[in-house]
């Protein structure tokens, strides 16, 4: 790996813990696991058109557990790596589905894959599918940050490409 | 859909799967309402079923409880939550996690959404027990 990559996966990942840090200090809107902005994902958007999946999954893994140590529990690591992983794969893959295009959309199903697999994690963890009753509020709140986060990426993106990032 | 390209059909697919989602997430949750208002008015008792990992530690039955009391379930790891019962409803008093969502999710008396301790993996459900006598009525 170059060095130049090195530094610019780093910087992506200090960017997404920044993020992460900052939402966390955000208050609870509402008393609901799992609803959260979730604006590390920008990170893992913004890379989506520059650099190779090993790549965006080691920055998002990095980011993952060193927020978790940083800002949460311990146990919640289990719902964060569900989560994130699942929204990471939905994102290459819908990326490559839709070769670059509707980066919103490619937004809003990784959010809601987020969710989902966060409440999966959260069924495996309690043992009890009452968790599922929370399944449609998440499912809204996925598609409204998804869509929040999706724009900021879209505004984002052309200065990225401006700054030539190319790895 | 012929001028369409390759890209351009799966968003459109992908777009009405999230409309779907949206359209059948909200009228799943005023279903959810409705059923939770109307139980209000049958006069099953209500059950509240506590558990951790799963297992139920304890249930109560909240049509009797007259005396408002709390509840105090810690584990082996020294996880502690205490809850607080109520004739009309449950609710998480104290918590030893860190985010308190439990706590804010307030005191709940139906079956709409349980309250989840996830850090300490603790449950609790509300339901109506179904009467022994289900008949509307009997005709010979």
């Amino acid at each position: 790996m170059k060095t130049k990559l090195v530094i610019q996966l780093a910087f992506f990942t200090a960017l997404a813990l920044c993020l992460s840090g900052l939402e966390s200090m955000l208050p609870a809107l509402v008393p609901i696991y799992g609803v959260k902005l979730g604006l590390a994902n920008i990170v893992t958007l913004m890379m989506l058109t520059h650099y190779k999946p090993y790549q965006i999954a080691l920055v998002c893994l990095c980011r993952i557990l060193l927020s978790t140590l940083l800002f949460g529990q311990i146990i919640s690591l289990t719902y964060s790596l569900a989560g994130g992983l699942l929204c990471l794969l939905v994102c290459l893959v819908l990326h490559r589905l839709l070769s670059g295009h509707y980066i919103v959309l490619t937004s809003i199903l990784g959010a809601l894959a987020h969710n989902l697999g966060q409440i999966l994690a959260a069924v495996m963890l309690t043992l009890s599918p009452a968790v599922l009753g929370y399944l449609p509020i998440l499912c809204i709140s996925g598609i409204l940050t998804g869509l929040f986060t999706g724009l900021c990426t879209r505004f984002i993106r052309p200065y990225l490409n401006r700054l030539g990032t190319q790895a | 859909m012929k001028h369409l390209l390759s890209y351009q059909k799966h968003g459109l697919f992908l777009t009405i799967l999230v409309c779907l989602l949206l359209l059948g997430s909200m009228i799943s949750i005023c279903l959810f309402k409705t059923t939770g208002t109307d139980a209000t008015l049958d006069s099953s008792p209500l059950i509240a079923t506590i558990s951790r990992d799963g297992e139920a530690l304890y249930e109560i039955p909240l049509s009797e409880v007259w005396e408002p009391y709390d509840l105090t379930i810690s584990s082996q790891e020294g996880e502690q939550n205490v809850v607080h019962v109520e004739h009309d409803g449950i609710s998480m008093k104290s918590a030893t996690c860190k985010d308190k969502l439990c706590v804010k999710t307030g005191k709940i008396h139906s079956s709409l959404l349980p309250i989840i301790c996830l850090p300490n993996r603790v449950v609790i459900e509300v339901k109506r027990e179904p009467q022994k006598t289900s008949y509307d009525s009997i005709t010979y």
